[in-house]
């Protein structure tokens, strides 16, 4: 399962990895900005924008087929923009690559431009997921003024989430087992709504109890939380390389007069 | 020496009426161990819950002198602590370290207070190095040591202990045991593991239908048959 | 397995900076308010107990319903959140639920969030609740089909309203060279019957909670905003509709991006006159947005300032020599920048490799 490799890689340890969370989470904000801010039809220029994914990538020791895996799972809306640019768009586009020039209908250029940008993000994205534990992520996105309160839900969810989907399996095995697939439509239905129901009520209860075992430990309402953040001169020089590049990425080198 | 839980008279009945605690009487000295043990629905896990105030009761409790009430409650429960039946409803907090740091952070102490104390807890049940794991990657006998960390991170001097040794492997179990033999605390350990009573409680009280039924020592109860099968613990 | 569900969330790359940065204010605010509401009528120590909910919404979403061989439905979530835990909860669930898809299921985009919270949480939670509210009418809260028929409408309502936002935010942010008549139509079509689907699992959910737990259906209603009237949530809606229309509309005008392709075609050639931007905050809003595209694509768009979309047309026209001679250029500046990335990118590869090796030295010291 995906979620239990990123945290595996996240608990390892590289250069990325000892970079303070905030500092990443800031460039990797900042990097699918300046991404998106790529018009539709820039194909060749993307190319610089691959140096922050994939230094991240290498930096932190995150195996590559990891990341592009992630990002082979095509969002619909991605496939079916691309495809339906290559319909409708039919303006035309002189490309040039050296000595070459060579025109093409702006859809293609459009759905490569989108597939190239979608997988970029997701790359970068997956970079600072890979090499930060979630807790340290929490943690960042705490101190950069997100609301405690969303924050802490976060942290439940993370928690929870594994814990509810082997209930989920093991309800809906259940469920299964007992020749499911062959009932009626309207027991089918019912079927899946006792698991679905049964599943709500356990969780109502479930969170009584972690609410009774947080106010056994003494909780109030207002979350008091570690700060294990520590900004260093690492993480100063990381946002200024990664500023530049963008800037160099963006506005610099696809210079046209 | 005084006695660090009191409870006198003391009855738990749930709104729908039923009453899970009818009477009860209970003292505990420090540093003592004591069983609570009975059926199924005889009322231990309740009885737990009422001395950390979770659950409403009527007569009077009091935890170290300190009479429980809605006033006192944060005070009393930082005197002792409560590892409850279900490992994972106890660890919610993304990482192990902010699990184990989240009662000293609440009883005031500032972050790098409250971290040493969760480190030296953590190590005191053998998980150190998982400290930045999270609750779900835990097997269910580190589940239970790191549920028992929260706690000792309090620096409670009053162990609550609902089912310790339920659903472990008998290795677990018996690192577990040797754990709690080690710590000073007192101790009211609720289970239906008499081997486990047998080695690490002085005392034991069995309840039966929301009633204490018998209350004395270790060799004198568990030596008892007839009381034990009359309470369909034998 | 997760990760193999096909997820409609939107992505980064269909949105322009500037709605995006709108979404996400929207978004926050309406977030921030259901936060504020849902302490009141929850106790707010349990607020951060909703992220535990949003694992439910999670584990819930993996219970496939077949409806046909081959087929199954599964719930979004939103609406049946509303239903249980009131608008306001809901709404704060979902946006954890979707922060969490986005960080660790790469599920829609970092920057997406807030069309993605808007879309597929708050419409849902709050229009569909307050669908599901007129359906049941005041007062028959017993009437037990009445709540599932209301439960199954509120999906229907929620889930392809919030759909139907996906096509305007596109519009909005000029990406799209699709005409978004088309791309509405199929946005809604395909989830009115994902919201079907979903209506009817949702109305099985609350039939099983009926029978076990009724004490939670009652759990939605504060005291004081079981009164709010009919009349006030039909007003909500139409005020949205409203409100959708008449940002769609501004959008439209200001941005003719999204409809440019049709002038290039000539195909809507009395539409010329419908697109005048001489307006001075227009003119400065096209300043602002032309800023983030100052070297924007190869070929005819110079400056979009208030400039009329035939003109654009006729430029092209009149320069095919300058833009060869430009395009030439542009040739070797985009051989060299591809270059310099590679080399760039093997120094990298190099120093990672190196501190690989220079850590696995250490390691094992």
């Amino acid at each position: 399962m995906h979620h239990s490799y990123i945290d595996r890689f996240a608990q390892g340890d590289s250069p990325i990895h000892r970079l303070d969370a905030r500092a990443k989470l800031l460039a990797v904000v900042a990097y699918t900005v300046v991404l998106i801010s790529f018009d539709r039809y820039a194909v060749s220029e993307l190319a610089a924008m691959s140096i922050f994914p994939l230094a991240m990538l290498w930096l932190g020791r995150v195996p590559l087929w990891f990341a592009f895996r992630r990002a082979l799972i095509l969002s619909p809306f991605i496939a079916t923009v691309a495809l339906l640019s290559t319909f409708y768009d039919h303006s035309v586009h002189t490309v040039a690559m050296g000595p070459w020039q060579l025109d093409i209908p702006g859809g293609y250029l459009t759905a490569a431009d989108v597939i190239a940008k979608f997988t970029l993000g997701i790359l970068a994205l997956t970079a600072m997921m890979c090499t930060t534990p979630f807790g340290m992520l929490l943690e960042a996105m705490r101190k950069l003024a997100a609301p405690r309160a969303l924050v802490m839900q976060l942290g439940f969810l993370y928690r929870y989430i594994f814990v509810l989907l082997d209930e989920a399996m093991r309800i809906r095995r259940a469920r299964d087992f007992r020749g499911s697939a062959q009932a009626p439509l309207r027991r089918r239905l019912a079927a899946t709504g006792g698991v679905i129901g049964s599943l709500f009520v356990l969780t109502l209860d479930r969170s009584e109890r972690i609410h009774r075992a947080m106010c056994a430990r003494g909780y109030r309402g207002e979350p008091h939380s570690l700060t294990r953040l520590r900004a260093g001169w690492a993480d100063a020089v990381f946002l200024l390389l990664t500023a530049a590049h963008l800037v160099l990425a963006r506005w610099l080198y696809p210079a046209y007069f | 020496m005084s006695e660090i839980l009191s409870i006198r008279d003391m009855t738990v009945r749930y709104h729908d009426g039923v009453e899970a605690l009818r009477g009860v009487c209970l003292s505990l000295w420090p540093h003592q161990r004591v069983g609570l043990i009975g059926p199924n629905g005889a009322g231990k896990t309740s009885l737990l819950l009422a001395i950390m105030r979770g659950v409403p009761f009527e007569g009077d409790i009091e935890i170290d002198g300190v009479a429980l009430t809605r006033r006192t409650a944060e005070r009393a429960r930082s005197r002792c602590g409560m590892v409850f039946q279900e490992a994972d409803d106890q660890l919610f907090m993304p990482t192990l370290l902010a699990d184990v740091a989240f009662g000293p952070l609440n009883q005031g102490l500032g972050s790098d207070e409250a971290e040493s104390h969760a480190r030296a807890a953590i190590a005191a049940v053998g998980l150190a190095g998982l400290d930045d794991r999270s609750g779900h990657h835990l097997s269910g006998g580190q589940k239970r040591n790191a549920a028992l960390a929260t706690v000792l991170a309090m620096r409670a001097s009053l162990l609550l202990l609902d089912e310790p040794g339920a659903n472990l492997d008998f290795r677990s179990r018996g690192r577990l045991m040797e754990l709690l033999a080690g710590r000073d605390e007192a101790m009211l350990i609720a289970t239906h593991d008499l081997d486990m009573v047998r080695q690490l409680c002085t005392r034991v009280v069995l309840l039966d239908n929301g009633q204490v039924a018998a209350d004395g020592s270790t060799d004198e109860i568990l030596g008892d048959t007839a009381l034990l099968s009359r309470h369909d613990l034998a | 397995m997760i990760g193999t569900m096909l997820a409609m969330h939107m992505a980064n790359e269909l949105l322009s900076i500037p709605v995006a940065a709108v979404t996400l204010a929207v978004a926050l605010g309406a977030v921030a308010l259901a936060a504020v509401r849902a302490g009141k009528t929850l106790d707010s120590e349990k607020l951060p107990l909703m992220g535990v909910m949003g694992a439910f919404v999670f584990a819930a979403q993996m219970i496939n319903f077949a409806v046909l061989p081959g087929t199954s439905g599964h719930l979004g979530g939103g609406v049946l959140l509303a239903i249980l835990l009131g608008p306001a909860a809901g709404i704060v669930t979902m946006a954890a639920i979707l922060i969490v898809q986005c960080l660790l299921f790469q599920d829609g985009g970092l920057l997406a969030l807030g069309t993605n919270i808007i879309n597929m949480g708050v419409v849902p939670c709050l229009l569909g609740w307050c669908a599901y509210k007129l359906m049941l009418g005041s007062g028959q809260r017993a009437k037990a089909w009445r709540q599932y028929i209301a439960a199954w409408g509120a999906c229907l309502v929620g889930v392809t309203l919030g759909a139907a936002l996906v096509p305007v935010e596109a519009l909005a942010s000029g990406v799209l060279k699709i005409p978004v008549a088309d791309f509405l139509t199929v946005m809604v079509g395909v989830h009115l019957l994902i919201g079907f689907v979903e209506g009817l699992i949702t109305f099985a959910v609350i039939a099983y909670i009926r029978s076990v737990r009724p004490s939670v259906l009652g759990l939605d209603e504060p005291e004081h905003s079981a009164k709010l009237s009919s009349k006030a949530m039909a007003g909500s809606l139409v005020v949205t509709a409203l409100l959708l229309g008449g940002v769609v509309s501004w959008f439209a005008c200001e941005h003719p991006d999204g409809l440019e392709w049709s002038y290039q075609e000539k195909q809507y050639a009395q539409a010329d006159s419908a697109v005048q931007n001489d307006s001075p905050v227009i003119a400065s809003v096209d300043d602002w947005q032309a800023r983030w595209a100052p070297m924007s694509d190869y070929t005819r768009r110079e400056a979009s300032l208030g400039q009329l979309p035939d003109e654009d047309v006729q430029d092209s026209a009149d320069a095919p020599a300058d833009q060869a001679a430009i395009a030439a250029v542009d040739g070797w500046v985009s051989l060299a920048g591809l270059l310099g990335t590679a080399v760039t990118l093997g120094i990298v590869y190099l120093v990672s490799a190196l501190v690989r090796r220079r850590s696995g030295v250490s390691e094992s010291a």
